[in-house]
């Protein structure tokens, strides 16, 4: 009984030791150990080996830090500062670029029309971005780039939001061809897209250039950015100067999609 | 700040730091400011430097990476979240970076740990080279525990710190800091009882 109860004390006094020999006890707890370390040889041996391994921790010489250590170490401090700042300027000038070109893109991707005509996720993503910040309402990635004889670059504003068709041309038809515009049916609202993938596209910045530099024909489409953009006979500055007064056969023809239609614009289908 | 004022004055540094003024300054020198770091160094260098030189065993190196590890905080220091735990975070860079040195020197601790015992021959005194062995196994020991062991015993057995004192530089409890020392401990004990009976023969 006495032997349990001693070692139920050693196991007690061995949880207080460190604090008994920090001196953070309270007298009471403090009294208990002196009082078991006197009546267990035991563990009054075991506590003075442990004093002696925490003295020898605690022996040893102390340093300084050597001469010129703050000096060499504010140098050091300096050099990181400047890194830092230069960081920062660099982290801050990407950010001002970003930011705009990152809204844009978001911006885009928000407004891009539902439906089948979607171009699948990844294309999309690298067309707004080869694109840049464009703030038309129509759906500048699906524009391959400009082209001179692409007709829908000659509509602007026909429709502010509209779902283009895509038309694939046929394969085996010449390019030449493609110019060359015998008699077509009158298209009304919005020209055709004979270019496949190509759809309306009234927000390109470049598009005035475009205009200038290909004769539209007034029966593929009526042009829609001067004064009288609602009539049909409508054709640009550039155009009135060089064309005829009778109307140029048109250079420029939506060609028959393999299934024979081909697409003007969201309401317009023309049986050839 | 006189080089010879820099925190090389036994325990009290570390208490005697107002914690709000470690926390002003380490918000100051987290935004770049050189000026609020270079007073958290005068203010820490010496506990850093002795600290690397408990685990290093040696002066110079001990500059060496007590410079390290200063400019590894001033870099790291903005992502320090709680700036009131300064110290505690410096001390443990600090024992970081002794052990990256000691790793880079190719794990020469264990080898310096015979080095050492055998280099202390030389011209010194029996009872010199008696100091340089124990202190070379007991810095040998030391970088065998984990590195919150070191540091609390460290702050308790070496710079003297109070619990409460303790409890403050590691951002606990005192009663955390009485867990930990007593597991610190024993670890240490477990370790050094051979070289205590063997340094430190009983009387």
């Amino acid at each position: 009984m006495t032997e349990t109860m001693s070692r139920t004390e050693c196991q007690g006094f061995a949880a207080l030791v460190d604090e008994y020999m920090d001196g953070e006890l309270d007298p009471r707890l403090r009294a208990a150990c002196e009082a078991h370390v006197a009546s267990c040889p035991e563990c009054g041996q075991w506590l003075a080996r442990a004093r002696r391994a925490q003295e020898l921790l605690a022996s040893g010489p102390r340093v300084e830090p050597g001469r010129g250590f703050r000096l060499a170490l504010r140098g050091r401090l300096e050099v990181e500062q400047l890194r830092r700042r230069r960081r920062e300027r660099v982290i801050r000038s990407a950010a001002a670029f970003l930011a705009p070109a990152t809204v844009a893109a978001l911006v885009l991707v928000q407004h891009m029309p539902a439906g089948r005509d979607r171009l699948p996720e990844a294309s999309r993503v690298t067309a707004s971005a080869a694109h840049g910040p464009t703030t038309g309402p129509g759906t500048p990635w699906m524009a391959p780039p400009q082209t001179a004889d692409t007709g829908a670059a000659m509509v602007r504003g026909a429709d502010p939001a509209p779902v283009p068709r895509l038309v694939v041309p046929s394969v085996n038809t010449p390019r030449s061809r493609r110019g060359v515009a015998p008699h077509i049916p009158k298209p009304t609202p919005a020209a055709a897209s004979p270019e496949g993938p190509t759809t309306s596209s009234d927000s390109g910045d470049g598009l005035d250039s475009v205009l200038e530099a290909v004769p539209a024909p007034s029966v593929h489409a009526p042009i829609q950015f001067a004064a009288d953009r609602h009539s049909p006979s409508y054709v640009t500055p550039a155009l009135a100067q060089t064309a005829p007064a009778t109307p140029a056969p048109p250079l420029v023809r939506p060609l028959p999609a393999p299934d024979g239609v081909f697409a003007a614009g969201r309401d317009t289908t023309y049986e050839v | 700040m006189a080089l010879e004022a820099i925190g090389v004055a036994r325990p009290d540094s570390i208490a005697s730091v107002a914690p709000t003024r470690v926390e002003a300054l380490a918000h100051r020198a987290a935004r770049g400011d050189v000026d609020a770091f270079d007073e958290l160094v005068s203010l820490h260098a010496g506990k850093v430097v002795n600290l690397a030189f408990r685990l290093l065993g040696d002066a110079t190196d001990a500059d060496d990476v007590a410079q390290e590890a200063f400019v590894k905080a001033y870099r790291s220091l903005p992502r320090l979240r709680d700036r009131s735990q300064f110290t505690a975070w410096m001390l443990k860079i600090t024992t970081n970076a002794c052990r990256d040195y000691l790793r880079r020197r190719g794990r020469r601790d264990e080898v310096g740990l015979d080095e050492a015992i055998n280099h202390a021959g030389g011209d010194a005194t029996a009872h010199v080279v008696e100091q340089q062995e124990t202190q070379a196994r007991i810095r040998h020991l030391m970088n065998t525990l984990p590195q919150k062991h070191q540091i609390v015993l460290y702050l308790r057995d070496i710079e003297g710190l109070s619990y409460d004192e303790i409890a403050t530089t590691l951002g606990c409890t005192v009663s955390s800091v009485k867990n930990r020392l007593h597991r610190a401990r024993e670890a240490f004990r477990i370790r050094a009882m051979p070289y205590v009976d063997e340094v430190l023969p009983w009387e």
